[in-house]
């Protein structure tokens, strides 16, 4: 095991390749009670459609990896959430756009039990056609349960409307129609490409001595044997640089408009170091001028321009990028003129000098150590961060590395010409 | 836990830790629960979060949080039974992670929060508080969008209708617009001079340096006040509502009344009973209604502890509404006639004891805890409440059913076609 020595932050971590090429990292932290594991896979809804090692191209319904998760906690006979429970366990599981996740909780001071069901459930996949038919009417219930929160809604209808072919457009769980197309081998396919161990990552933040983990873990995973890996791809979709139109908007029982105004960015072509870095710096200016950092920001309030639901985000995927500003207010077009307005103003740079970046990177020094608080948060942070491309470290050194000259670069090369103004309008 | 005695209620709670990496300090002003003091508490818990009179404007309180490394300062309201807090809690990184000592700083910070809030003469701040009410109003309509806490708000107003309950929930339009300035800082000036005070501070801390901070920066005199925070809601006959709205499924909530609160000594045993019942995957409603029928995504049931009360909720399809009614209540009656496996029974005792257990690596966890205590003036430890949860028996649980009555059922309906 390869022993890492944070010492800055006074964290302890070990990593190691298995002979099946699993990674594991184990977090050592031995003033809690509380071990978290996470068992992750670099396969999310944005992968519903893959091309394999002999470039086939593999199309299933979207929001196949959701319902996967969902039928992962099947076994044979046995239900995996009581018998997680049964251990005095919490197990759970989430879909993202690019992964899912496996997760189990518990204070026991010995772990093996459930660490060796988690591994067990996750790289055994065993349903039947009557139980992929009955989780059909759960996924539904979850989509619908999704789909009347006007929040989660906005943010989804905006995606929906920024992308013409991308998977960002579809919903994590597909809709009731793809979820209700999923099949059986259809499940057993991407399960079969997706969960090898090469391409996973197991990491577990705990109190126990890493070595023991260590051992319940490479004994379980010697006595398994796996087929080969199937190498496997996102598919590219062709992605124009224009948003699908430039206005859209849906009904829904809200009292008051809810309004974003986007703009799609262009992918950029460099590492995930440099990727991380440009988002951050975006992430510090959009603070520094949309935020109560800008002393118009009072004004903004009290001429309720804006409201307390006001908010800005920035993503710059591998394959996608995007700004948004979303507000509750009953103009969408005069929020759209406010926000292209303000955008002028910030490309004049003028609050952006060596005190408001230091001071920034100060907010998120502190907010990144916080995560070291919580061994749910180390275990599911460090997955996140892996799978965006850089660690939790990584990541606190390309904040650090900030300055204003890149900054204002970054800033300065964005193209905001594609926009899209999107707003969920109360029922007459 | 060391526990210190400034002045006559008011005292600190420190809870010395070194598992984080930021020290927590709570001040918690405790008061008798009414109407009109919680909507005006409300407001000020609005008002006082970010501007203080040195930190006049919204860019200036945060960057003195930033230059404390991204410091966390907020102020919260919440009702605890018939008690009612006012919470101003601060997180700052601990020194020894810093360049800088933040420690008195973050004293200071409270003292400006609590003790120096912008002001126009004798009265707070006109444009804090112009501002908190239109926050507030947003609040209201955000929280009747969504259609799960809608429900939610409809049924404890039922449940809790000749009760503070019914009153605890945020207020209408109407009530807003009869909060005054002069209520709100007479309210202010209330919880300053009369309400309970506890300073909670969770963290690696010096406790020789908190209590000589806590005498220089938030300093409060003895006060009289005794407070009362648990009732029981009495069973009453089944009432029946719904209502109609144009969403995506609909919303279905049966209240009961346990007779159980939250100082009982059979508190601990409702907790396992309402495990088995609703609360975990293995539990009866979790299993019939959505693994063996399909009907919802998820299914809870919540005790309010407070209140001696327990609502189960889920969100379903308007056709099944009827199917699952009636598979809540089969499983009610269930636990009544302990119509439950052993399995079960040991199963939801130690994933409550294991959810115990995590607590203590919590911070907010730990600090509700702590709260609770004082609120109830016990001492119950997280060993007291694994003891109660270990001896509670199958029989205890059929027992605490059989007090349990459905008292009623609210329907928030799809409206056809949507």
């Amino acid at each position: 095991m390869r022993k890492i020595v944070q010492s800055k932050f006074d964290e302890i971590y070990y990593e190691q390749t298995l002979s099946n090429l699993l990674q594991v990292v184990i977090w050592s932290k031995k003033d809690f009670s509380t071990t978290s594991c996470v068992f992750a896979t670099p396969y999310g809804s944005n992968d519903y459609k893959q091309v394999i090692n002999d470039g086939k191209l593999i199309e299933n319904n979207a929001g196949i990896a959701h319902f996967l998760e969902h039928k992962m906690f099947e076994q044979d006979d046995s239900d995996v959430m009581s018998d997680f429970s049964r251990l005095g366990a919490n197990v759970n599981a989430f879909t993202s756009y690019n992964e899912t996740a496996y997760t189990f909780t518990t204070a026991k001071k010995d772990i093996s039990e459930p660490l060796n069901l988690l591994l067990d459930f996750v790289q055994k996949l065993s349903i039947t056609q009557e139980s992929v038919e009955k989780e059909k009417g759960i996924i539904i219930q979850e989509l619908a349960m999704y789909k009347q929160m006007a929040d989660s809604r906005l943010f989804f209808e905006t995606l929906k409307n920024l992308f013409h072919n991308h998977p960002l457009k579809i919903d994590i769980g597909g809709d009731s129609e793809s979820v209700s197309a999923i099949s059986k081998e259809e499940l057993e396919q991407c399960y079969k490409i997706n969960y090898h161990p090469s391409k996973m990552t197991l990491i577990i933040t705990t109190p126990c001595d890493p070595i023991e983990v260590m051992k319940i873990i490479e004994k379980n995973q010697n006595a398994k044997t796996f087929d080969e890996p199937i190498l496997n791809e996102r598919f590219k979709e062709e992605e124009s640089e224009t948003t699908v139109v430039k206005y859209a908007s849906i009904d829904m029982d809200v009292a008051i408009n809810k309004v974003t105004y986007s703009y799609k960015l262009k992918p950029l072509n460099c590492d995930s170091q440099q990727r991380c870095k440009s988002e951050w710096a975006i992430r510090f200016i959009l603070e520094l001028y949309f935020s109560s950092m800008n002393p118009n920001y009072q004004n903004w309030l009290d001429e309720e321009v804006i409201n307390d639901y006001f908010f800005t985000e920035i993503d710059l995927g591998k394959d996608y990028g995007y700004i948004i500003f979303g507000n509750e207010c009953e103009k969408a077009e005069k929020f759209k003129e406010f926000v292209i307005n303000e955008m002028a103003n910030l490309l004049k740079f003028e609050l952006l000098n060596l005190e408001s970046l230091n001071q920034l990177k100060k907010r998120y020094q502190g907010q990144a150590l916080r995560t070291f608080n919580n061994t749910e948060d180390i275990s599911t942070s460090y997955i996140r961060y892996k799978y965006n491309g850089l660690s939790i470290f990584e990541t606190i050194e390309a904040i650090e590395s900030l300055n204003i000259a890149f900054v204002k670069d970054m800033v300065n090369s964005l193209d905001l010409s594609n926009d899209l103004l999107f707003e969920i309008k109360p029922l007459n | 836990m060391n526990k210190i005695n400034i002045n006559q209620n008011v005292d600190i709670t420190i809870l010395n830790t070194n598992k984080f990496k930021d020290i927590l300090i709570s001040v918690r002003f405790l008061n008798n629960f009414t109407k009109e003091s919680a909507l005006n508490r409300l407001v000020l818990s609005l008002m006082l979060q970010d501007r203080t009179n040195k930190y006049n404007t919204k860019d200036k309180f945060v960057k003195q949080l930033d230059l404390m490394y991204g410091a966390i300062g907020s102020v919260k309201a919440s009702n605890n039974g018939l008690a009612h807090a006012l919470s101003f809690n601060t997180k700052v990184i601990n020194d020894k992670f810093t360049t800088t000592k933040l420690l008195e700083s973050q004293f200071e910070l409270l003292n400006e929060m609590i003790s120096n809030p912008l002001k126009d003469g004798d009265l707070l701040s006109k444009e804090t508080f112009n501002e908190a009410i239109i926050n507030l109003k947003s609040m209201i309509s955000r929280r009747n969008d969504r259609p799960s806490s809608f429900a939610f708000d409809k049924v404890l107003n039922l449940l809790g209708k000749d009760y503070a309950l019914s009153d605890s929930a945020l207020p209408s339009f109407d009530e807003v617009e009869k909060i005054t300035l002069q209520g709100v800082t007479n309210e202010y000036n209330t919880a300053l001079q009369t309400n309970k005070v506890d300073i909670i501070i969770i963290g690696d801390v010096d406790n020789d340096l908190i209590k000589q901070y806590t005498k220089k920066h938030l300093s409060f005199d003895s006060r009289e006040i005794s407070i009362e925070s648990e009732y029981a809601i009495k069973p009453f006959d089944l009432v029946e509502e719904s209502i109609t709205k144009k969403i995506d499924q609909s919303v279905l909530a049966l209240a009961f009344t346990t007779n159980i609160s939250i100082g009982s000594d059979d508190y601990f045993k409702l907790r396992v009973a309402n495990a088995i019942f609703g609360q975990l995957p293995t539990s009866l409603l979790f299993q019939q209604v959505r693994e063996k029928n399909s009907l919802c995504y998820s299914i809870y049931s919540n005790i309010l502890p407070y209140e001696a009360s327990m609502v189960v909720t889920t969100g379903i399809e308007k056709g099944n509404v009827e199917k699952a009614k009636e598979l809540i209540l089969i499983q009610f009656e269930s636990m009544k006639s302990g119509n439950f496996s052993d399995e079960d029974f040991e199963t939801s005792k130690l994933m409550l004891i294991d959810s115990i257990n995590q607590s203590n690596d919590d911070v907010i966890s730990l600090l509700n805890f702590n709260y609770q205590n004082i609120i109830l003036n016990n001492q119950r430890d997280f060993d007291s409440c694994i003891s109660t949860i270990l001896a509670t028996t199958k029989d205890d649980v059929i027992e605490i059913f059989k007090q349990i009555n459905h008292v009623v059922t609210f329907t928030l309906l799809q409206e056809d076609n949507t």
